[in-house]
C-alpha cells in the first residue's frame, strides 16, 4: 500500500478505531492505542494483503492485539462502572448493570460483541480480525448475546 | 430486552476522537521521521527522495515541525482544554506560559522518543516547556515540564522523567544576554551543552553537577551548583474510593437544562472522595479533607470548563456550620443549601461578570453567629474597592 493510500485509510478509518478502543479502555488509554495501531500499520502496510478484502478487519485485527495487552484494564473500568452506587438515583440506569455483564463474558466472547456492536463489522470481517473460523464468530456471538441478556434479566429481576 | 440496542448506547460519549486524531498524526509523522532516518544511515539516495516526497506534501499524515514554527495545535490548545483558560471566570495566573503562543524552540532524539523544547512567553518574560511526543496523562492532557524567567536572563531545568516506564533525565532552558556557551560539570569533566538559537535540550547520563555560561571572549558569566538529591521518600499511594458513594444533592442548572448530583464514598486515607455527575460530563476526586469545625472547605469548580461549562461552588463545611451564606462582590448575598455538610451550588452565569461575581462564603453557627469566612478566586478587598 503506498504511503498516500495509508493517508487516506487514516482518515476514513480513524474515528471508527478510536472510538472502539476508547469505549473498551477509555479515551485516554484508548487515544494511545489507535494511535499505536496506525502506527503499526503504516509500518506493516507492506505485508497487507489487499486480496483479504476490506482494510477495516486489518486495522481492527491489529487494534484487538494491542487491547490483548490491557485486557485487566478493561475489566477492572467495566468492574468500577458496574460498581457506582445508584440505589439514591431515580431509577436504577441500564449502563451500569450492562458494564456488570460484559465484566463477567469471556474475553474471546467480548472481543466478538464488541466488533460486532462497536465496530460494526461483519461476521466474515470479525473472522478475518481475529483469525479464527467464522463457526466461531457465529458461535462466540450467539453465546455473548445470551449471556448478556441473562445477565440484565438477571439484574433486572433482582432490582426488582 | 434488546441487549445490542443498549450495547450502541453504552459508554458512547467516550468515543469522540476530541485530540485523539492530532495524536495519532503525530505518532505517525515520528514514525515516519524514525524510518527516514534510518534509511538516511544506509541509503542516503532513498532517504534523499523520501525527504523530498515528505517536504513536497506528498504524504499529508505526517506533519513537520520546523524549529522557530508555531508549535503543533494541540500543545497550543492545552491552556484552552485544559489550563486556566478553561476558567468560567478567569483568575490571573502571571508565571503561566502562555502556551497558545508557544513555538518550537528545539528537537532532540532521546532514548525514549522525540522531545520538544517549545518557548513562549508568560506575563514575567519567557517560558521553556518540554513535551515528549505522545505523553498524555488525564484525559489526555500533555504531560509537560516548564522552567520560566526574565528574557534577557538564563534560566533552566533540571528533572528525571519517566515515560512509559523508561528514564528520561532532561535538561533544558534559556540562554542570557551575552551567553555564547553553555556547560555542563559532571565531576572534573565540562560537557558542553548545544544551543539552538538561545534555547538548549539535551538528554543526560546522571545529574550534574554544576551549570556554567560563557560569553564570546571565554569569559564566566554564571555558575549554579545543582544540589544532590536527598533521601528518597517512600512512595504515597494516591487515596482511592473505600466505602459506598452516596447521593447528597442534586441541582437543576442552567435553566433547568442540565440536572447535577453530587456523590460522597469515603477516601483510603480518611478523607472523602467527592463526585460530580450531569448527562454532559463528571468530575470526581478523593483528596477532599474533612474540613476543621469551623472551618469551610467548599471549592469553586469549572465544571465543564469555559465556554459552556457551569460555575460550582462543592465540598465540604465543618461540623458546628449550620448555614453557608455566598456574599457577592456587590454585597448580595444568596444562601447555599447544606445537606450532611456538604454544598453543591449553581453560580448563575448572569454572575460571572466583574462586579457582581461570588465573593465570600460565610459560614455560621447553630446560633447565627459567624465563624468562618472564605474567600473564593475573585474576592475583592474592601480597600480595592475603594
Amino acid at each position: 500500500m503506498k504511503a498516500k493510500a495509508f493517508e487516506e485509510v487514516f482518515d476514513l478509518h480513524f474515528d471508527t478505531v478510536y472510538g472502539y478502543l476508547a469505549r473498551r479502555v477509555g479515551p485516554e488509554l484508548g487515544r494511545d492505542l489507535a494511535s499505536e495501531t496506525f502506527t503499526r500499520a503504516f509500518a506493516a502496510r507492506k505485508r497487507y494483503d489487499a486480496t483479504l478484502g476490506e482494510v477495516r478487519p486489518w486495522l481492527f485485527g491489529i487494534a484487538n492485539n494491542l487491547l490483548r495487552r490491557h485486557y485487566r484494564d478493561e475489566e477492572r473500568r467495566l468492574r468500577a462502572f458496574a460498581g457506582l452506587d445508584v440505589r439514591h438515583a431515580d431509577d436504577v440506569p441500564d449502563e451500569p448493570r450492562l458494564a456488570g455483564a460484559l465484566a463477567t463474558l469471556s474475553r474471546e466472547e467480548r472481543d466478538v460483541l464488541l466488533l460486532f456492536a462497536w465496530a460494526g463489522l461483519q461476521y466474515a470481517e470479525i473472522a478475518v480480525a481475529l483469525a479464527v473460523p467464522i463457526g466461531t464468530v457465529r458461535s462466540r456471538l450467539h453465546r455473548a448475546r445470551e449471556h448478556v441478556r441473562s445477565a440484565l434479566e438477571r439484574q433486572e429481576a433482582f432490582d426488582g | 430486552m434488546d441487549e445490542l440496542a443498549l450495547l450502541k448506547d453504552f459508554r458512547l460519549e467516550d468515543a469522540a476522537a476530541g485530540g485523539a486524531r492530532e495524536h495519532a498524526r503525530a505518532a505517525l509523522q515520528a514514525a515516519v521521521a524514525r524510518q527516514l532516518r534510518r534509511r538516511q544511515r544506509t541509503f542516503v539516495l532513498v532517504a534523499f527522495v523520501a525527504a523530498t516526497i515528505l517536504a513536497g506534501g506528498a504524504y499529508g499524515v505526517v506533519r513537520e515541525l520546523i524549529v522557530g514554527g508555531p508549535a503543533p495545535e494541540e500543545v497550543r490548545q492545552q491552556p484552552a482544554r485544559f489550563g486556566h483558560a478553561a476558567e468560567l471566570i478567569p483568575v490571573p495566573h502571571p508565571d503561566d506560559p502562555q502556551l497558545d503562543q508557544a513555538r518550537v524552540a528545539a528537537v532532540l532524539d532521546s532514548s525514549v522518543g522525540t522531545v520538544y523544547l517549545f518557548d513562549s512567553p508568560n506575563d514575567r518574560g519567557l517560558c521553556a516547556s518540554t513535551w515528549i511526543e505522545g505523553d498524555r496523562g488525564y484525559q489526555g492532557r500533555l504531560n509537560m515540564t516548564s522552567a520560566c524567567g526574565l528574557a534577557g536572563q538564563s534560566f533552566f531545568a533540571y528533572g528525571e522523567h519517566t515515560y512509559r516506564g523508561n528514564p528520561l533525565r532532561q535538561f533544558f532552558g534559556h540562554a542570557g544576554n551575552g551567553v555564547t556557551r553553555v556547560a555542563l560539570r559532571f565531576g572534573s569533566r565540562l560537557v558542553d551543552v548545544p544551543l539552538t538559537g538561545r534555547w538548549f535540550l539535551a538528554e543526560l547520563p546522571e545529574q550534574p553537577d554544576e551549570f556554567l555560561s560563557y560569553a564570546a571572549d571565554g569569559r564566566l558569566l554564571e555558575h549554579h551548583a545543582f544540589l544532590r538529591r536527598g533521601p528518597v521518600l517512600p512512595r504515597v499511594e494516591r487515596p482511592h474510593q473505600a466505602g459506598e458513594a452516596r447521593e447528597l444533592a442534586k441541582i437543576e442548572a442552567r435553566d433547568g437544562s442540565e440536572t447535577i448530583s453530587l456523590s460522597v464514598a469515603r477516601a483510603s486515607d480518611g478523607g472523602w472522595c467527592q463526585i460530580i455527575r450531569s448527562e454532559r460530563t463528571s468530575n470526581s476526586g478523593c483528596s477532599v479533607a474533612r474540613p476543621a469545625a469551623d472551618q469551610v472547605g467548599v471549592e469553586a469548580m469549572n465544571f465543564g470548563g469555559a465556554p459552556d461549562g457551569v460555575l460550582l461552588l462543592v465540598g465540604p463545611v465543618g461540623a458546628d456550620i449550620a448555614t453557608l451564606q455566598l456574599r457577592y462582590q456587590d454585597d448580595r448575598t444568596a444562601n447555599v443549601p447544606l445537606r450532611d455538610g456538604w454544598a453543591l451550588y449553581e453560580v448563575e452565569r448572569s454572575d460571572y461578570a466583574e462586579g457582581k461575581r461570588p465573593d465570600t462564603l460565610v459560614g455560621r453557627d447553630a446560633s447565627g453567629r459567624e465563624i468562618a469566612a472564605k474567600s473564593l478566586p475573585w474576592h475583592v478587598s474592601r480597600a480595592q474597592l475603594g
